[in-house]
Order: structure tokens, then sequence, then C-alpha cells
């Protein structure tokens, strides 16, 4: 019963309130809520009320009973689960970190052959609605959920559907072209720094060099770029290269490490062992 | 320890805009004499167009601050002009000059009597209050001795008294604005009841000034705004009237009086309270930036069988402030466990705790928490409520699956109920990405407005958000 009228009692208050008891005084309590009407000043008794009403439906509130409309689930997905290292890389190269190195990312964790972090689905299709090429490989690798996405949110503002054929003047979204001698591009690199050279102005170029290298030149180019001795005119750049060198390694090193694990929820020994570092 | 502010922290301290600008103006070199600094504090005349200098200096522990200037700033211009010299490396290291060596053995005798510093010295120990603790704001304790407890103990009467007249003022105002009504439009100026709030701080009722803000923040924000605000001061009502008469409560009840209106608990007495030791998942971790300052709550569970069959989770909270514009430091990692003594802050429902001795070093956990249900975890804040009305949020951790109800709005939702989540959620995408439709576990604060999730565990691994 005490419940029950706690709306109404409630809104006796409200209403009371709103006017001020001046102007309308609280009609009486309902029957089980007179214990706290007992102040002499109208205003005072009408606080004392609305605490006694707020206590009773703040320590009893209900959980509002489930919504009868259903969102469908989205299609499966066999592929095992995004592992964390590489989610978290995902997340720097979306923050704007390194973006040149974004489309290698989309290239090995798709010979990975693991699922998009959920997480940045929405982030990655909202950078989509700008870069079409982006958005096919986005929704490509997403598989269903992409779609199922833009559909069950529609606040999010992306469309259903993808584009289906990318306009010519949409930049492509591929990592940098391997030259066929890396040797030689890592050799060039570091001659630019001994010659001095290696301004401010040349370090997108050099970052370039950086992207498109067979990996297995990466530790050298990162060990020797860390053996140049401080020069005021190629440092900015230098400690520039060589992050970015080093945030390539230590990607790719996440993404062999996947692949090092037996995966799939098949095998069943994948769930109780912990998955270690192999690198 | 000492903060070197950068110029940016600076004028994050100035109570305006203008303020601001004439900081800038007045962190000129040329207009300073005998400028100079130590670990501790910084100092300085300031030639003004009167005939005596401004004599100004800052606490850097604190901050606090100190003008002979007549503005009733705080910090005033000076104060910042003078701490921007110093972010800008103007000020060299130089033995105190004699007021500011005065000032500052004053407030190391007087740690907790600072009237001037900009954040007040009352510590809200409940779950929801904006301050800084003694050592966070790295402010010096003082040598407890004989002379020293005695003054201690006036101070505390002092503060009681100044106290009282500060919660009989805000009763009086409660019934004030019930008289003239909620639709007068006072009540809609921010003006209103910021004088409130400020006389609230000089009555050392921090606790209770924050909630006035919290409650203003809430008046004109959707049609039924009337409905809320009356309910935050029905609230405030009962505090004010638990808070004049405590010892007519029980002593956990007058506790958690206590920690609402703002009186603070030593750390060292609540850690020599009965630990709780268990272990211990850190669940889940939120930051919000209130006035110049960044709370961070650092939500921990302890689960384990309950006498009914089913699983009883145990919740503590910890609390810390990133004063200064600086950046929380995250003590504990969610996704963790540990085996430790938690120690609560007195109450009656207790939440807030410090973690005491640690047994073990923490171990990334190898599972999900036990998820409850939704009328389980409501249930479960409603018996907190009960007993603290006045609690503003309430860990949850449940197995939910996000629905829509409409409007763009959302809960989440298993065969129980729903919580809606809270309006303005902007990851909402995210957690229904990760989700894929399917339930996941979610821990999350449970508020009026309804929960804001802090973390998502699906496949084995989780997410923060």
């Amino acid at each position: 019963m005490l419940a029950a009228s706690a709306t109404d009692e409630w809104a006796a208050l409200v209403g009371a309130a709103v006017l001020g008891t001046d102007r309308r005084p609280a009609p009486d309590p309902l029957p089980g809520w007179d214990t706290w009407a007992h102040a002499g000043d109208p205003a005072v008794a009408l606080l004392d009320r609305a605490a006694a009403v707020v206590v009773a439906r703040r320590a009893g509130a209900c959980p509002e009973p489930p919504p009868v409309v259903a969102v469908p689930p989205a299609p499966d997905d066999a592929r095992p689960p995004c592992p964390a290292p590489c989610a978290v890389r995902l997340g720097r190269l979306l923050g704007g970190e390194h973006d040149l190195l974004l489309p290698e990312w989309f290239a090995l964790l798709e010979v990975a052959g693991v699922q998009l972090p959920w997480a940045s689905l929405p982030a990655l299709l909202l950078r989509g609605r700008r870069n079409p090429a982006f958005d096919q490989v986005v929704r490509r690798l997403a598989g269903g959920r992409a779609s199922w996405l833009a559909e069950v949110v529609p606040e999010l503002g992306v469309k259903v559907a993808g584009p289906g054929t990318i306009p010519a003047s949409s930049p492509p979204f591929a990592p940098p072209p391997r030259p066929p001698d890396s040797g030689a591009v890592v050799t060039s690199i570091l001659n630019v720094f001994y010659d001095r050279l290696a301004t401010w102005a040349a370090a997108p170029e050099m970052r370039l060099a950086a992207a498109s290298i067979d990996p297995v030149w990466l530790p050298s180019l990162v060990a020797e770029l860390s053996r140049i001795g401080f020069d005021p005119v190629v440092e900015r750049t230098r400690s520039d290269v060589l992050r970015f060198a080093e945030f390539r390694h230590e990607m790719l090193r996440e993404f062999a490490a996947v692949a090092a694990i037996p995966s799939g929820p098949s095998v069943p020994s994948s769930a109780s062992s912990s998955p270690g570092d192999p690198a | 320890m000492s903060i070197r502010p950068t110029p940016e922290q600076v004028l994050l301290l100035a109570p305006d805009r203008a303020a601001a600008a004439a900081a800038t103006t007045a962190s000129d070199p040329g207009a300073w004499s005998a400028a100079g600094c130590d670990d501790d504090a910084v100092w300085g005349q300031y030639i003004a167009t009167s005939a005596e200098p401004y004599e100004v200096a800052v606490d850097l522990g604190g901050p606090a601050f100190r003008c002979t200037c007549p503005s009733r700033k705080v910090p005033c211009k000076h104060c910042l002009g003078l701490l921007l010299m110093l972010a800008q490396q103007h000020v060299a290291p130089a033995k105190r000059l004699p007021f500011a060596q005065q000032w500052m053995q004053r407030r190391d005798r007087h740690p907790t009597a600072r009237p001037a510093d900009v954040v007040p010295d009352v510590q809200g120990a409940g779950d929801d209050e904006v301050a800084v603790d003694d050592d966070a704001a790295g402010v010096r304790t003082g040598v407890r001795s004989g002379e020293a407890d005695r003054q201690r103990e006036q101070r505390q009467l002092d503060r009681a008294e100044r106290m009282r007249a500060g919660l009989h003022e805000l009763d009086r105002w409660l019934a004030d604005r019930i008289r003239t009504g909620l639709a007068a439009p006072a009540l809609a100026e921010a003006d209103t009841w910021d004088r409130l709030a400020a006389r609230l701080v000089d009555a050392q009722c921090g606790g209770l000034a924050n909630r006035v803000k919290r409650v203003a923040a809430r008046v004109g924000q959707h049609a039924r705004w009337h409905e809320d605000v009356l309910e935050e001061m029905a609230v405030l009502h009962a505090l004010a009237q638990g808070a004049l008469r405590t010892s007519t409560l029980s002593i956990d009840l007058a506790d958690g009086v206590h920690a609402a209106t703002g009186l603070t608990v030593h750390k060292d007495d609540v850690l020599a309270g009965v630990p709780s030791t268990a272990r211990w998942y850190v669940l889940g971790e939120s930051r919000v930036r209130e006035d110049k300052i960044t709370v961070q709550r650092t939500w921990l569970a302890a689960q384990g069988p309950g006498s009914d069959g089913g699983t009883v989770t145990t919740w503590a909270m910890l609390l810390a402030f990133g004063a200064f514009g600086n950046e929380v430091t995250t003590e504990h990692h969610v996704g963790t466990e540990f085996q430790a003594d938690v120690h609560w802050y007195p109450g009656a429902a207790p939440l807030r705790a410090l973690v005491g001795r640690m047994h073990d070093e923490p171990r990334r956990a190898a599972a999900a928490p036990i998820a409850d249900t939704v009328a389980d975890a409501v249930g479960a804040a409603g018996w907190a409520m009960a007993r603290e009305p006045w609690l503003e949020r309430f860990p949850v951790v449940v197995q939910v699956a996000p629905l829509p109800v409409g409007n763009g709005r959302w809960t989440l939702a298993d065969h129980t109920g729903a919580i809606p989540i809270v309006p303005g959620f902007w990851r909402l995408a995210e957690v229904v990405a990760l989700s894929g439709g399917r339930p996941v576990v979610v821990m999350g604060e449970l508020s009026a407005d309804g929960i804001l999730p802090l973390t998502v565990w699906v496949d084995g691994g989780l997410v923060l958000l």
C-alpha cells in the first residue's frame, strides 16, 4: 500500500513545491505518509514528507521491465578475437600516432585471420565516411557486424551498405609498395643522416621509406639510427624516424605472436593454458 | 613534495577569465622585486600603484595563496602572476623573505587552518566528494604535541560551531525556496546556488557545498527538472537535519552523515580499523572532472559464495584526486586481482575504502567477474540507498545485452529487467559493437540517471570504456 501510494504522494508534493507553499499549501498526506507531516512550518513539513518519499523510492527502486523489442544478434563470426596488444596498437594508430601504418595493420590482421577489435568498429566506420577505400577494407574485415551495427545504432550516422565501387578520386588504401632492395633503402636512409641532410622537411619521405621496407631490415635500421650521435640538425628527424621504425617493429611482433598461438575455440587446451608470450 | 606547475596549470587555477587575463600582465618580471622560490614556496613583492608593494606568497604544496592586495579573489592575479613567472623559469631560488618565512611557518603549525586555500580543507569522505586528501595535496602534517593537541581540539570545537551555523542556514534556505516555489526565477540563476555553496564552504561543510553545486546543474536540464531538484533538496534537508542531531543516530549512520557533510576521517584512523582480507578484483575505474580537480574512483570487488548458494559481491571504492590539473596515477589496474587488507571508511553503507597491506602481487585475473542479474543488482543498490539515501552512485556488475528503447535511448537488459544507460554516454556504439547483440558482462556505476558502463568483458578479454 505504501509503495502504491508513493507516486501519488510525490506528485502532490511536487505540485505544491513548484508553486510554493505560500501560494499553494501541500495537500494532506495520503494514508501511510502522515508520520512525516508534523512540522509546524508548511515548507519544512513539505521537505520532511518529500525526504520520506525519496528514501522509499530510492530504496525500493525496481528495474524497468525488459524491452519487448529485441535486437537481432550480429552474424556469427568464427574467427578468434583480436589479441589485446593488437587492439591497443589500433587504438594508437586511430589516435593519430603513425597512421601511415594503418594499411599495414589491416593487412596483418587479415593474414592473422582474427576478428577486428569490435570496440574500435564505430570509430573505424566513422572514419570510413570520408574515405571510401578505407571503408571498403573495414567492412570486408568486419564481416556482417559492420552493417549490423549501422542498422541497430542508426544514431551513429553510418550507412548500412558500404561503397559498392570506389570513386577513382579516392586515395588508395594499401601499404606502400615494397622496394625491390630494402637493404639499399636502409643504406640510403642512413646516408641522408650521415650527410646531415635529414632535416625536418625530409622526415615524411624517410617515414614512408621506413614504412615500405621489408620488415627483416627494421632491426638494423633501429640499431643504426640509435647509434647516430647527437646532432642538432638531424636530431628531431632522427628521433621521429626511430620511433616510427620501432612502432612498426612492435606492431609486426604482436601479429607474429598471434600466428604462434594455437587459435580457435576448437582447440580445447587453449582455454586452460594461459597464452604465453612466445616473443 | 612540491609541484612545479606549467603555465596552463596555473591559469586553470584562476577563479575566472578576467583573473587569468590579468595574471598574464602581472607576470611581467619588471613589476616584481625580490621574487624568489625554494622547493615549497614562491614569493615576491609586486610593485603596485599604491605606496606599499603587495607581499605575495604561494605555498606550492597546498597550493595556498597569500597576498596583501585588496582583491577578494583567491587566488588573486598577483599570486597567479607569480606562479606564471615560476612556470616560465623567471624566478630564481633564494632565501625566503621574512613575511614569506613567517607565513609558511604558520602554515606548518596549522595545517588545517587554511581559510584561503583554493580547495576547501574539508574532505568529503562520502562516496561523492571532491576534495583533496592531505597527502594528495602535499600538505605537511603538524607535529602533535600536548600544545598542538589542545589547539587541535579548539579548532575542532570552532569548526563544529561553524558547521552548525552552516547547516541551519542551509535548511532555512531550502525552506525559503519551497515557500516561494521552485518556479521562482531566482532558482534558475546560478548566483542563487553559488552563494549558498560559498557559504557552506565557509562553514566547512564542503561535502554539502559540492552537492549543492551538483543540484544547481540539474535546474532546467529537462522538462521534469522540478522533480529532480525537489528530490535533491529533500535529501539535503534530511542531511542537514541528520547532521544537526547526530547524537541521536546510530554510530554508523552518524558516520555516514558526517562523511556526506564533509567531516574528515584521518587516513591513519581508517587504516587502524579492522580490515577485510580477501581476494580483490579491480573491476572498473571512472574519472570525473569537477571544478579544478580530477576525481578518480576505482571499484574493487570481492566475490564469494553466499549463504543461499548464490554469489555475494562485496564492494570497495578507492578515491584519488588529481589537483593542479595533474593526471591521477592509476595504482590498481582494471582486470587485475590481488590478496589484500581493505579498510572501509566508517558509514552505514560503507563503500569508500583504503587498501592496507597487500598479501601478494597483483595478477591479471583469469576470468570475467561473476555477474548479478539486473534485478539483484538494483536490489543491492536499493539496500545501500535505504542505509544512506544520499548515496549518488552504487557499483553493479551484470550480464546484459544493450537494447534500444526508442528516441536514441538505450538500456542494458536481461530477463529480470532493464537499466537505462545514462543520457549522453558517448561510447554506446562501442558497447553495442562489442556485444554483437548478445549478453556481455558489464561493470558500471548506477545512479539516479541510470548506469554508466565502465568495463565490458567479452570473448575472454576486457575493454575499458
